[in-house]
């Protein structure tokens, strides 16, 4: 062997993961731990970045990081070692610095695997196949954990039993707060040949689109969901009868998912609206003086977004009912005021989640919006940041439109809507004047709050809106 | 109730000779087993004590003895022929396989073949490579035949009594370096183990290992050293090859979900393929890591200590394969 | 002890009867299974050993009942001869659960330990180390009874002939060797295969007592087996026969034997066949007269054509027997 790959058995290889069903690679952002540090097993230990989120990748056993290999900034394939472990009180690695075959950057070349330990002797994995002991597989099947979407520790990135015993262990602990993960109320129909194929591949089956009768989901949908090709989606999918002058193109997952859940929330939800247009001159007027020193001091550019994120959350403080979720046959109350700013991105819409909004003065909430708003555009957005919201505004006012009524962020009882500020007729003390004025429509979920609850909240907001300075009370 | 200690060959020639005192048909043949009272020592006295008529010095001819015991095991006897050297067990193959392990089955069930081969296994000692091979996984192959493997002194006295009362041929395999030099509990009470039963020598929850003969040793002192660093093994003795226990064996691995297998017979083909096979099938959905194998080395055994003792399984061999076997599964 | 052919016949007229129907009855079983053979009634092979009868019966006609013998994958004839019995034999030769063997053996490995018969055996000398353990639990189960071990010149060269013999001199058991000398080891003459001069002097150099016998000659086959038989029972000791004879079939049917053997050798064998020889012997000294020949010759037609169509219309074993009996 040469030197370069001189491991001794005791060493724990640290993985680039797969993370998700399309991944293929990811890039180091940070090691959250030094070299020589000791390490439990489940610590968070390197923050890598995907093309849809970024997540913290726990140690994958007890050890001294002994040997970091991907440094910040690189990218590297799946399965690509990116550091070392080794178990307390051993002599350690033989590789020599230098001498260690620095792990293939990704170029758009041929990239070649680093050399595993002589007890990982086994056969280059398949694309797209996820690696898991038969142990893992029993366990995945029988909780209903997606393999793919779990890292495993086992040589060569294997899944193992009890990476799938933490993943169940997590599902449990997260899933009441509103999870991002849309679980189909239905049982998804598909062949047990499509489930297995499914669980092999980590392919979520709810996300893909059955061809069979009723919507069936057959492997050969699974594996055509595996290539990719459901962005792009072969033409002998269409309905078996078109309309004259229609073609047939089905829906991405990202749009698959926000149309599930939209006629979920539409439909399971009885949304009620409440409209207000509120006057905004005393704002405008507040904004445009404080803008230039808020900048100077803060480094911030202010938007009329992060004052209503900061008038919400303080309206929010006094009416915490309205971040209550329905669920089942009672309330989940929460004084959490995570709020979500619905976003336009390249990817469709997303809503990022300013989280304890209550704890953050309005520089910081600008500065959290503003980082999130650019992190949703460049598809960068971590899990943490899309959960977890208790509470949406979505604002359309860019567009020429004057207010609108909007479903409802699912599992959310309350969304503001926010219309076009722009300046109208308003009768004052007998006067018809043009003032600025922006429409507000609350959404209300009507097995939370009645629409005296929504509309008590709703005035007060307008009345902070209106009476700015009421916010310093 | 009395913790009296035997060695393995002790332990033997006192399962002999309960056995002959019990049943006039046990007869036992060989090279020097009479008056020299075996090479290894493993029929002292029984000369003296049976006479010549019960306990019978044959010509130096393996096949010839054999084939004889064969034949008088068909006509009213029960032999246990002696091969002093499981080597020499090549030249009495036709016996065994052609003509003992058949004659059952040929005849419509017609013949008993009530036939004990006594064969030693097992290198260490520099004998070469003639003179220290283990062939237990060959007549485990051939239906018809039983195969014994004891390890310890205890299951050899018991197994061997099993076996002095079986109406078929077993072929039972005595490790050399045991005889003298592993030393254990022998009830004086009587007792009969029966085959088919492995025997979980100590429990444990995070890995199984599995050891044939003389090879439990080694894989309980790794058990031992293991259990130093938080990992418990459970060490299994099949004890019998023919008939297995296969129940004991997956009931293990699925509670432990993974498995080293030790045996010093070589490993290409050898017995840990079968045991291996019998876990991935009857344990495959409680598998972590794939099932480890550790066998002789697929070298003739050579002469010198050094090269010898590269090709047998030992602690540190087994300790690394458990290693491997746990490699990022965390056992706690 | 001389092996030459005898004109005196110093049996009794029954006994001197059965040996010859003893003979014609192999004669007769083995042109038979020749016979279902060819009409594909039976599967496997067929190793017969018409011309080779006065050897078995000469032998067995100086057992007892409770003397063993074993046998060869050619050995129709020796089990016939031990009292073997035509229905099961057919039977088992056609594969019919009726057979000796539940039709697990075949044709090479009929036993019936009722009548002493250890066996027939696939493996050339396969018999010859159960033969010298049969001996070895006769010896000291003393009730006199003696192990015969059949075998052909094939065998003569077998390790395990000369391990046995070795013992069985050192230990004095009463085994008697019996080599059928048919002249062929399948396709080659015993002569290019067998150094110096044969069993029978190997047999003395190891210390035993051995003849060369006329194995065409039933009578001298009788006397020279009843004088090793009487001394095994002795207590003293093996002996070898060496019985020259022919097999008139090839090695299997199928192989017409024609291929390592000229028209001429065969003609002389014919010329000096055993039944026939015996038969005229029986009608000059007035043991026996046409008739009772005839009568004799038709009962055994009729026991054959019994055992054949029972066999045939027997059933096979069921399937779920396949693992019955491998052990006790």
């Amino acid at each position: 062997m040469s030197a370069g790959s001189q491991i001794s058995l005791r060493e724990t290889e640290i993985v680039m993961p797969r993370m998700g069903l399309t991944m293929e690679e990811g890039t180091v952002i940070a090691w959250l731990k030094s070299v020589g540090e000791m390490v439990q097993a489940g610590e968070p230990l390197v923050e890598i970045e995907t093309d849809k989120a970024t997540v913290e990748i726990e140690a994958p056993a007890n050890g001294i990081l002994r040997q970091i290999v991907g440094q910040p900034g690189e990218t590297f394939p799946i399965g690509t070692v990116i550091g070392y472990l080794t178990a307390p009180g051993e002599k350690g690695v033989a590789l020599a610095a230098g001498t260690a075959a620095a792990p293939a950057k990704l170029e758009k070349t041929q990239v070649e695997a680093r050399p595993t330990s002589a007890a990982s002797q086994m056969p280059a994995t398949l694309p797209g196949k996820v690696r898991a002991s038969p142990a893992a597989r029993r366990i995945a099947r029988q909780q209903g954990v997606e393999l793919g979407l779990v890292q495993g520790s086992g040589p060569g990135g294997r899944v193992v039993a009890w990476n799938v015993e933490q993943a169940v262990a997590q599902m449990r602990v997260s899933q009441p707060a509103g999870a991002q993960h849309v679980a189909s109320e239905s049982a998804t129909k598909a062949s047990p040949l499509a489930q297995r194929v499914a669980e092999e591949y980590g392919v979520v089956l709810q996300q893909v689109q059955g061809s069979g009768p009723g919507g069936r989901i057959t492997r050969k949908d699974v594996e055509r969901s595996i290539s990719g090709q459901v962005e792009v989606p072969a033409p002998s999918q269409s309905p078996a009868s078109l309309p004259p002058g229609f073609t047939y193109e089905p829906a991405s997952r990202v749009q698959k998912r926000m149309a599930e859940r939209m006629a979920s929330s539409f439909r399971d939800a009885p949304h009620f609206y409440l409209h207000s247009e509120a006057d905004c001159r005393s704002l405008l007027a507040l904004r445009q003086a404080l803008l230039p020193r808020l900048e100077e001091r803060y480094g911030v550019h202010i938007t009329v977004t992060d004052l209503l994120v900061k008038f919400c959350a303080l309206t929010l403080e006094r009416h915490p009912q309205v971040l209550s979720q329905w669920s089942g046959d009672g309330l989940l109350k929460t004084s959490e005021i995570n709020i979500g700013i619905a976003a336009d991105t390249p990817n469709g819409l997303l809503v990022p989640v300013i989280q304890h909004c209550d704890r953050l003065g309005l520089s910081e909430i600008a500065r959290q919006r503003t980082e999130l708003v650019e992190k949703a555009r460049l598809g960068k957005l971590s899990l943490q940041e899309l959960e977890l919201g208790t509470f949406t505004i979505s604002n359309l006012g860019m567009f020429k439109v004057d207010f609108f009524d909007a479903i409802l962020n699912p599992p959310q009882a309350a969304l503001l809507a926010v219309g076009r500020m722009k300046e109208r007729p308003v009768a004052e003390n007998g006067q018809l004047i043009a003032a600025q004025t922006m429409t507000l429509s609350l959404s209300v979920d009507h097995r939370v709050l009645d629409g005296v609850s929504g509309a008590r909240f709703l005035s007060d907001l307008v009345e902070l809106i209106e009476t700015p300075g009421l916010a310093l009370g | 109730m009395s913790t009296r200690e035997l060695t393995f060959a002790q332990a033997i020639r006192e399962a002999l000779d309960e056995e002959m005192a019990r049943d006039e048909r046990i007869i036992v043949l060989g090279e020097d087993v009479g008056a020299w009272g075996g090479v290894f020592r493993t029929t002292e006295g029984l000369f003296q004590k049976y006479g010549p008529e019960r306990v019978i010095d044959t010509p130096l001819s393996e096949e010839g003895f054999v084939g004889l015991s064969v034949g008088a095991a068909m006509t009213g006897f029960h032999p246990v022929p002696e091969i002093m050297f499981g080597d020499f067990i090549t030249l009495v193959m036709d016996q065994l396989v052609n003509q003992a392990a058949k004659m059952r089955y040929m005849t419509g069930g017609q013949i008993q073949v009530p036939l004990t081969v006594r064969a030693t296994m097992g290198g260490g000692r520099s004998s070469g490579a003639q003179h220290s091979q283990s062939w237990h996984a060959w007549f485990a192959h051939v239906p018809g035949l039983k195969v014994v493997v004891p390890s310890t002194p205890y299951d050899a006295k018991g197994l061997l009594k099993t076996a002095l009362r079986e109406p078929n041929p077993v072929i039972f395999f005595e490790d050399k370096v045991m005889y003298a030099k592993v030393k254990g509990p022998v009830p004086e009470e009587e007792y009969c183990i029966p085959f088919g039963q492995a025997d979980i020598k100590r429990a444990g929850k995070d890995v199984t290992l599995i050891a044939i003969s003389r090879m439990i040793h080694p894989t309980l002192a790794a058990a031992e050293k293991l259990a130093a660093e938080g990992i418990e093994a459970e060490v299994i003795d099949p004890r019998t090859l023919t008939p297995l226990d296969k129940p004991t064996l997956i009931e293990s691995v699925k509670k432990t979900g993974g498995a080293v297998i030790v045996d010093e017979g070589y490993q290409h083909f050898g017995a840990t393929a079968e045991l291996a096979a019998t876990i991935a099938y009857g344990a495959f959905d409680y598998l972590d890591a794939p099932v480890e194998r550790l066998g002789a080395l697929d070298v003739p055994i050579p002469f010198t200590p050094v090269l010898e003792n590269a090709t047998i399984p030992d602690e540190t061999k087994i300790i690394a394969a458990v290693h491997r076997v746990l490699e990022g599964r965390r056992s706690a | 002890m001389s092996g030459k052919v005898t004109k005196s016949l110093p049996l009794d007229t029954s006994t001197l009867v059965e040996l010859y129907r003893r003979m014609v009855t192999i004669r007769r079983f083995e042109e038979t299974i020749f016979e279902v053979y060819r009409r594909g009634w039976m599967p496997g092979l067929a190793h017969l050993s018409d011309g080779q009868e006065a050897t078995p019966v000469g032998v067995c006609a100086a057992l007892r009942p409770d003397d063993t013998i074993t046998s060869t994958h050619r050995g129709h004839g020796h089990i016939i001869a031990k009292g073997g019995e035509l229905g099961p034999m057919m039977a088992e030769v056609m594969g019919k659960v009726t057979g000796y063997c539940r039709g697990k053996g075949g044709e090479m490995h009929i036993a019936d330990v009722s009548l002493g018969i250890l066996g027939a055996n696939g493996i050339v000398g396969g018999g010859l180390g159960i033969a010298a353990g049969a001996a070895f639990s006769f010896k000291r189960l003393g009730k006199g009874q003696v192990s015969v071990a059949f075998f052909g010149d094939g065998a003569v060269n077998q390790g395990i002939w000369y391990e046995t013999a070795n013992i069985a001199v050192l230990w004095n058991l009463p085994l008697i060797y019996v080599c059928e000398n048919n002249q062929y080891t399948q396709f080659t003459n015993w002569r290019k295969l067998v150094a110096g001069e044969g069993l029978a002097a190997r047999a003395r150099a190891m210390g035993m007592q051995a003849a060369e016998v006329d194995g065409n000659d039933v009578v001298a086959v009788y006397q020279a087996t009843l004088q090793a038989v009487e001394r095994a029972r002795a207590g003293e000791g093996p002996s070898t026969l060496v019985c020259h004879t022919i097999r008139y079939g090839g090695h299997h049917v199928g192989e017409p034997g024609t291929g390592y053997r000229s028209k001429e050798e065969m003609a002389e064998w014919h010329a000096k066949d055993c039944i026939v020889h015996y038969e005229r012997l029986l009608l000059e000294k007035g043991v026996i007269n046409p008739d009772q020949l005839e009568n004799i010759r038709d009962t055994i037609e009729k026991q054959i054509e019994t055992a054949v169509s029972a066999a045939r219309e027997a059933p096979f074993p069921d399937v779920s027997e396949v693992n019955q009996h491998v052990y006790a």
